[in-house]
């Protein structure tokens, strides 16, 4: 495999894996204060603030 | 059909374990008071259609504290949803103190089903509770339980779902507390009064107690002209001369005498001091107490920094991620023929950065485990109470200590946990002294130095604990001397659950969690960091051309110039260092990760290559300022929402960084003369 294609591979792998960890940052900044919060999913007041 | 039961009852009660139970919920369950601060909602595990709604813990229906504010705007249908029936979440082994709420909660007009938990603890005492006989005087369907082993919850949700399904007389009829004849007749006079006003959503009687106690939010619901205020004011006013005592306490007085007399039929406390009395006579000791906190927690710290938990770190570091992976990834890149700046990227970089800081999983695994036993067998509360002693003295109070405490796992939910402290000047003061404590983020940093320049030596981890400590101390001194900190005298009511075993399968629940959440961080917060990290470390400009340079002319390095003369009075006034405690900012592990992509740690790892850049004593410098100072950006979020105040959490930040820096450059200049 030459290394323009070798290199290329792994260039997206990296792409794809910082996207998610992107994404989850982002993700994790919406929720702010509540990210840590085990209770997050059953959160009524978060569901309240959200309709 | 849709059924909504509410789970009330004391803190510590077991309403969070009957919850878990009853949903098959994953919810934390803390073992002391004020661990649920607000009411979360589940399906029951056998019908999605019944919705179980877990309340914080009261001990009365007068909302006082935030958390005792969500529990009865719930249970008066102020959050616009009011429960079909309560689940009253009885602790029997306290049962009088209990059912002081139970027989406020018969005032809401929402059908009641007690259920009596830890009733292996009233059989194991030598304590002798007749519960029919007690369901049978108070007039409610009543069952034993133990909700630590799931024991009677299934036959009291099945009731509950029974009585909330249809359309029934309420039972708060039937939970009838008699009044002394002055308090009954003032209560007559009372809904002679105000009968007209009072809406059928409740016995007019319940209105009466609730104007007799002067509720404020009976007397605006009511919508009482001044004529009725005045009469009322009247009635309750000759009532309270000839009690000799204030409303307030009448009402509560006679709600224990019925309680007395009720339990004079069917409960017999044995003589027995119980193995909880026994245990806390030492523990709790005038004089022992804080040495015995000393011991524990060195041990603590010994058995997860110095032996257990360095034996998983030492593997992890060396062995995984200094050899195996390193070498694997590096062959699977020569196999695919990847550039030379690829292979550096991912393995001086990523692989590093992240191996860095998971290196220090076992270690953390082993403290949390620990943690969590001396949490869930009871220890920890009895710390709150020891520690209220010393706390008082510095302008906070034992109360404080649960906010500390939770600070240890993450101090966001740490800073959260200092809503219940009900003044305000002694909660600011908690929410800005609450990230002193190490959290898990940290103890990469302290395990790093612990490890790299004082060879895994316990009593670093345990100084750095210490230390928070004494932050913490010293600060509650500083800013309470500020005007607008000043601190009024609060009592400090505590509950100290009864010892028990710990429960293996919520101890492996919350390490885990623990663990999963830092896993998660590492491969998505740290990872990121990493990559950047790198990217900024090994491209600069070289002769007026931007491109691949060796550190000490990359980007990173001049930014790190920028602001590394301000370290060098605390002994790390070196560009990767100064780099190292900023990116500590976005998330503390950073730190670990930052030197390891810095100092290209591979097989060494990075503590070994600290030893020959830092001195011990600016080791120590560097451990002391990131922990004391500014927490990360999430915490500062929390900061600034239980704050509700751009100004104060400012100062938040500022007095923390501050501080770092002052003691910092104390133990630095101190050490290097010893």
């Amino acid at each position: 495999m030459n290394t323009f294609i070798g290199s290329a591979i792994v260039i997206l792998i990296l792409i794809t894996l910082l996207a998610f960890a992107v994404g989850y940052m982002i993700k994790q900044k919406k929720k702010g204060h509540c990210a840590t919060c085990p209770y997050y999913e059953n959160c009524e007041k978060r569901k309240k603030e959200e309709h | 059909m849709n059924v909504s039961i509410a789970l009330a009852g004391n803190p510590n009660s077991g309403k969070t374990t009957v919850f878990n139970a009853l949903t098959g919920g994953d919810q934390y369950v803390g073992n002391w008071a004020g661990v649920t601060v607000e009411k979360k909602t589940g399906h029951l595990k056998t019908d999605k259609a019944v919705h179980i709604t877990d309340l914080p813990g009261i001990y009365a229906l007068s909302p006082y504290s935030p958390e005792e504010i969500v529990s009865h705007d719930f249970l008066m249908g102020k959050s616009g949803e009011k429960p079909d029936v309560i689940l009253d979440i009885v602790d029997a082994s306290n049962i009088e103190r209990n059912l002081y709420l139970t027989t406020q909660l018969a005032q809401t007009g929402i059908p009641i089903i007690l259920v009596l938990n830890m009733m292996d603890l009233v059989n194991r005492h030598g304590d002798k509770l007749d519960a029919a006989k007690l369901g049978e005087a108070l007039g409610v369907p009543i069952f034993e339980a133990s909700a630590l082993h799931e024991q009677g919850l299934a036959e009291a949700a099945k009731r509950a779902v029974e009585i909330g399904s249809v359309s029934h007389k309420p039972y708060h009829e039937r939970i009838h507390v008699e009044f002394s004849e002055t308090t009954a007749k003032a209560l007559e006079a009372i809904k002679a009064v105000a009968g007209a006003n009072m809406p059928k959503t409740r016995p007019a009687i319940h209105f009466a107690i609730d104007l007799f106690e002067r509720t404020a939010s009976a007397q605006s619901e009511l919508g009482l002209s001044g004529l009725q205020m005045e009469s009322i004011e009247k009635i309750i006013s000759d009532a309270e001369k000839a009690l000799g005592d204030d409303s307030e306490s009448i009402i509560a007085k006679e709600r224990y005498d019925y309680i007395a007399k009720v339990l004079s039929t069917c409960y017999q406390k044995s003589d027995r001091e119980s193995f909880s009395d026994k245990i806390d006579r030492f523990v709790t000791n005038k004089y022992l107490a804080i040495p015995i906190f000393a011991v524990v927690m060195f041990l603590v710290y010994y058995i997860s920094v110095a032996t257990i938990g360095a034996i998983g770190t030492n593997w992890v570091n060396d062995v995984l991620f200094g050899e195996w992976v390193p070498a694997a990834v590096g062959d699977a890149l020569t196999a695919v023929s990847a550039a030379p700046w690829l292979h550096s990227l991912i393995v001086d970089g990523i692989i590093a950065g992240v191996g860095a800081v998971l290196g220090f999983l076992p270690q953390m695994a082993v403290l949390f485990l620990l943690l969590s036993l001396l949490e869930d067998c009871g220890y920890m509360s009895r710390i709150a109470f020891i520690l209220d002693r010393v706390f008082r003295k510095f302008g906070l109070s034992g109360k404080s200590f649960i906010p500390f405490l939770v600070s240890t796992g993450c101090g966001v939910p740490g800073i959260m946990a200092a809503r219940p402290i009900e003044d305000e000047s002694q909660r600011r003061i908690t929410i800005i002294s609450t990230t002193f404590m190490p959290c898990s983020a940290k103890l990469p940093i302290i395990a790093m130095i612990a490890g790299g320049l004082f060879g895994n030596s316990a009593w670093v981890a345990f100084s750095a604990y210490l230390a928070g400590i004494a932050a913490i101390i010293l600060s509650g001194l500083i800013l309470k001397g500020f005007k607008k900190l000043k601190v009024s005298e609060m009592p400090f009511v505590m509950e100290l659950p009864s010892y028990h075993a710990p429960r293996l399968k919520n101890i492996f629940r919350h390490t885990w969690n623990q663990l999963k959440a830092f896993i998660i961080k590492a491969g998505t917060i740290i990872f990121a960091a990493s990559v950047l990290i790198w990217l900024l470390s090994n491209f600069g400009f070289n002769d007026g051309s931007f491109g691949m340079v060796d550190s000490e002319h990359s980007i990173l390095s001049y930014i790190g110039r920028v602001v590394a003369p301000l370290f060098i009075p605390l002994g790390f006034g070196t560009w990767q260092m100064a780099v190292a405690s900023i990116t500590g900012i976005a998330a503390k592990e950073n730190v670990v990760s930052t030197l390891s992509v810095l100092f290209s740690a591979g097989q060494g790892g990075i503590d070994t290559i600290l030893s020959s850049h830092l001195t011990a004593p600016a080791a120590y410098s560097f451990l002391l300022f990131n922990l004391l100072c500014a927490p990360c950006f999430a915490a500062i979020g929390a900061v600034r929402r239980e704050m509700n105040s751009t100004k104060w959490t400012l100062f938040a930040l500022l007095y923390q960084t501050a501080f770092a820096y002052v003691v910092s450059l104390l133990v630095y200049n101190i050490w290097r003369l010893i």
